[in-house]
């Protein structure tokens, strides 16, 4: 540290405060921390214990700031990649769907209340059950914030976690945080909050406990074979589910493996596949919400996995174990005609893929190629398209001259998916930026890189599973006190990739420009299959 | 019958198909109506109404390429303005020969608008023609998608490795690519055979392929099927070559005429006013 030349410190702090730009803009913030040392940063307890290098390493994704009162951090449904550890103040986080904005600002005005919104009549979880309707599939990440006791607004105090969910698990999130006093906050971004993870299991389990006490309990509720659970019983599941998470590829079990647990998805994609001749043919993909594992469980006789599950990508789990299971279902016997709705659906499906293994080709493609994971997906109908590329001299027009994607990519039937940004739900690409410049761009599922930040270290371009980000070389040099040092001198590079256009209100500017309507953006498989040829050459 | 001329199944837009329909049954309606006794409006006034019409249209079309050059700020979706320009572009046509009374063109300037009217809608719908059948065929016929610009370079490296493939091999190989592959790589090949055939006879040729296997031995016969391979993509890129090929050189038969055309209908309306 002091053998950085002032001239240096200067350029370090003005990266730093690039970093935390997206937080300083119209933001509530009073104060926003230069870039911390070692032993500053270990003068918060959440650094507690961690040793000097690992401080060092995630400084630059560290900041702590001072939110004025009444200030919101962060408003449910918004990305938000940072998680927020509270150190001093109260904030209330609350669903503004229930809850007036209004009277949590009044609270604000009043703060020292423990529940600013006053007593409701039912819990959220209650409302939310109220709402739920029939079975289907419910999206974790579109589930509420599990506010817990009988109040519509939590008040969270010093020494609380929150946002980290949403953060690590690439989901929007689930409630609206505004600060009640004014509230001096650590804010550590992705790239440190998992390292924190994976270097301190102290750390791990703290995290967890606050997933289990805060997001768990809700997600398992919503799970229409939990759905008419008693509560302390789900309470008591939630605290004994074992949390897996899967890295990309990784088996969960094998097909004939003991067969001894229920899994649900919490994040991510799991690959269902049988044992077929030499091969094994994909029967189906699971996402967020779905489980496996009931048929084995239900059906007298079958001890042993008829599937081989594996991760699709980087996934979260949670496993429920068979004796766990089945004292739910004995409590709540509905779940239990659930799980067999789904066990019977599993094994029609199954039926039907052994039947016709060519039918699963196309489930392959669709997990192969990641379309199971982007929210929009440029894919062109190559019947229609006359190559004239106006889509690709748009997209340059747009974006200063350099286009964002390659009018080339994997072909199904008829229809291309360019290589382009996907915008996954779960986008990777985040994972190890060292300066926080490829950042969601808090307009939907948007992951936009900002040039200015950039330093070219390719890190996202090589996590990118679909080769969407391409590296350009903008022809100059970085400066003398650049750094990382090891960057001075060197030739200039930055990532570029798609934006969405999403400064433009027309939308997309290669759909947009297509002169025969045959760019499209898709946002699901049943969207992709929409455009295919009706008569299946 | 009736329900799939006016809904059909090609055209991108049923709606502007209709308006099609509508305007064309207009301009030809219009010569007869004008001569029902008691309609208001000499010739004169029709016929410049119909003038006035067609130059509208005409301007209508020609906005299409405006437009076309300004992707970031341009108003509208771009598939709009084609199918803007192809219908517009058809009915003005219809207005022009209103407006002439469809009779015989008088003088050099009739007949140059004539001719380039003729000419530049003519190319048009070729156009729309080809639009409409090549792409499919290159989807459905060949197994790659490739960029027209990069086919030389894809075609050249192609060629080398074929030829570093080639001199690893026996005799037998050698002479295999040097007699019959080395002509057929040694650049990317416009064929009118892909217009009838896509795949361009490309299984007749893989039957040598197929005769020469039998005669080597196990490594020259993995060589070879790596060489199959490579030819193979070759005559894909070659399809590609000749068809994304026409698909870019009919705009040159179309566009420089209608800039004639612009000329010669502002002439004509500058002549019209000033003399």
């Amino acid at each position: 540290m002091t053998d950085l030349t002032g001239r240096t410190l200067l350029r370090r702090d003005e990266q730093h405060r690039d970093r935390w730009s997206l937080y300083g803009a119209e933001s509530g913030i009073e104060h926003l921390s230069q870039r911390l040392s070692a032993g500053e940063l270990k003068g918060y307890e959440v650094f507690e214990g961690f040793k000097d290098q690992v401080l060092e390493t995630i400084s630059p994704d560290v900041s702590v700031a001072v939110w004025r009162k009444g200030a919101v951090l962060f408003e449910e449904g918004s990305h938000v990649d940072v998680a927020f550890f509270l150190v001093e103040g109260k904030a209330a986080a609350y669903l503004s769907k229930y809850v007036d904005p209004e009277s949590v600002s009044a609270a604000a005005d009043s703060a020292g209340t423990e529940n600013p919104a006053g007593a409701s009549a039912a819990t959220v979880h209650h409302r939310q059950s109220e709402r739920g309707g029939g079975g289907g599939t419910m999206l974790l990440s579109a589930m509420d914030f599990d506010l817990g006791g009988d109040s519509d607004v939590q008040t969270l105090g010093p020494g609380e976690f929150f946002g980290e969910i949403g953060a690590l698990n690439g989901w929007p999130q689930s409630v609206t945080v505004r600060a009640l006093t004014a509230c001096r906050v650590v804010q550590i971004r992705v790239p440190a909050l998992r390292l924190l993870k994976r270097r301190s299991s102290a750390f791990r389990r703290k995290i967890e406990a606050v997933y289990r006490e805060r997001a768990l309990l809700s997600q398992l509720g919503a799970c229409p074979v939990f759905r008419e659970c008693p509560r302390p019983l789900l309470a008591e599941l939630a605290q004994r589910v074992e949390l897996v998470p899967c890295d990309p590829g990784e088996v969960v079990f094998e097909e004939g493996a003991a067969a001894d647990a229920l899994y649900l998805v919490r994040s991510g994609f799991l690959r269902l596949s049988r044992r077929m001749g030499a091969g094994h043919v994909t029967v189906t993909y699971l996402s967020k919400g779905m489980t496996v594992g009931e048929v084995e469980l239900l059906v007298d006789g079958l001890d042993r996995a008829r599937f081989t599950v594996s991760s699709v990508g980087y996934g979260e789990l949670v496993r429920i174990a068979r004796s766990d299971l089945f004292d739910v279902l004995r409590a709540a016997p509905a779940g239990g005609r659930e799980l067999w709705r789904q066990a019977v659906d599993r094994i029609k499906e199954t039926g039907g893929r052994l039947a016709d293994p060519g039918s699963s080709e196309f489930v392959e493609f669709a997990l192969d190629k990641g379309l199971v994971e982007g929210s929009s997906i440029l894919v062109m109908d190559l019947d229609r398209c006359t190559r004239c590329d106006d889509c690709v001299r748009a997209c340059a027009d747009t974006h200063g001259g350099r286009p964002r994607f390659v009018r080339e990519g994997d072909r199904y039937d008829n229809l291309l998916i360019a290589r382009s940004c996907y915008h996954c739900r779960d986008p990777v690409c985040l994972v190890g930026c060292p300066t926080g410049a490829i950042r969601r761009a808090d307009v939907g599922d948007v992951v936009e890189i900002k040039d200015e930040i950039c330093i070219g270290c390719a890190t996202c371009h090589d996590n990118c599973p679909y080769d969407a980000i391409v590296m350009h070389d903008t022809g100059g040099a970085w400066p003398d006190d650049a750094l990382p040092k090891a960057l001075r001198g060197t030739p200039r590079a930055v990532a570029s990739k798609c934006d969405l256009c999403y400064a433009s209100p027309a939308g997309p500017a290669c759909v947009r420009n297509c002169p025969h309507h045959c760019a499209f953006r898709v946002g699901s498989v049943e969207e992709f299959r929409a455009l295919q040829r009706s008569d299946g050459r | 019958m009736m329900r799939r001329l006016f809904s059909p199944r090609t055209a991108v837009s049923a709606g502007w198909w209709r308006v099609f329909l509508a305007g064309a049954a207009l301009s030809l309606a219009a010569p007869l109506v004008r001569r029902v006794p008691g309609v208001p409006g000499g010739d004169g006034a029709w016929t410049v109404a119909y003038g006035v019409a067609a130059t509208a249209l005409l301007l209508v079309a020609l906005a299409y390429g405006a437009r076309r050059r300004m992707p970031r700020r341009g108003p509208g979706a771009l598939h709009h303005w084609v199918q803007a320009h192809v219908y517009g572009g058809v009915l003005f046509l219809f207005l022009l020969a209103a407006h002439t009374g469809a009779a015989s063109p008088q003088g050099a300037l009739a007949w140059g608008l004539w001719a380039s009217s003729l000419w530049v809608v003519g190319t048009g719908l070729a156009g729309v023609f080809i639009q409409k059948w090549i792409p499919p065929a290159l989807t459905s016929g060949l197994s790659t998608e490739v960029h027209y610009d990069r086919i030389p370079d894809l075609v050249e490296a192609v060629r080398k490795r074929v030829e570093v493939l080639a001199a690893s091999g026996g005799e037998s190989v050698r002479k295999f690519h040097d007699a019959d592959l080395a002509p057929v790589l040694a650049g990317p090949t416009v064929s009118l055979v892909y217009f009838f055939d896509v795949t361009g006879g490309v299984q007749s040729c893989m039957r040598r392929f197929d005769y020469l296997k039998r005669l080597l031995d196990e490594d020259d016969a993995r060589r070879l099927d790596e060489l199959r391979v490579l030819v193979r993509a070759k005559f894909e890129m070659d399809a590609h070559y000749t068809l994304q090929g026409a698909l870019r050189w009919w705009l040159r038969l179309h566009v420089p005429p209608v800039v004639l055309l612009a000329v010669l209908v502002g002439f004509h309306v500058f002549a019209v006013f000033y003399y």
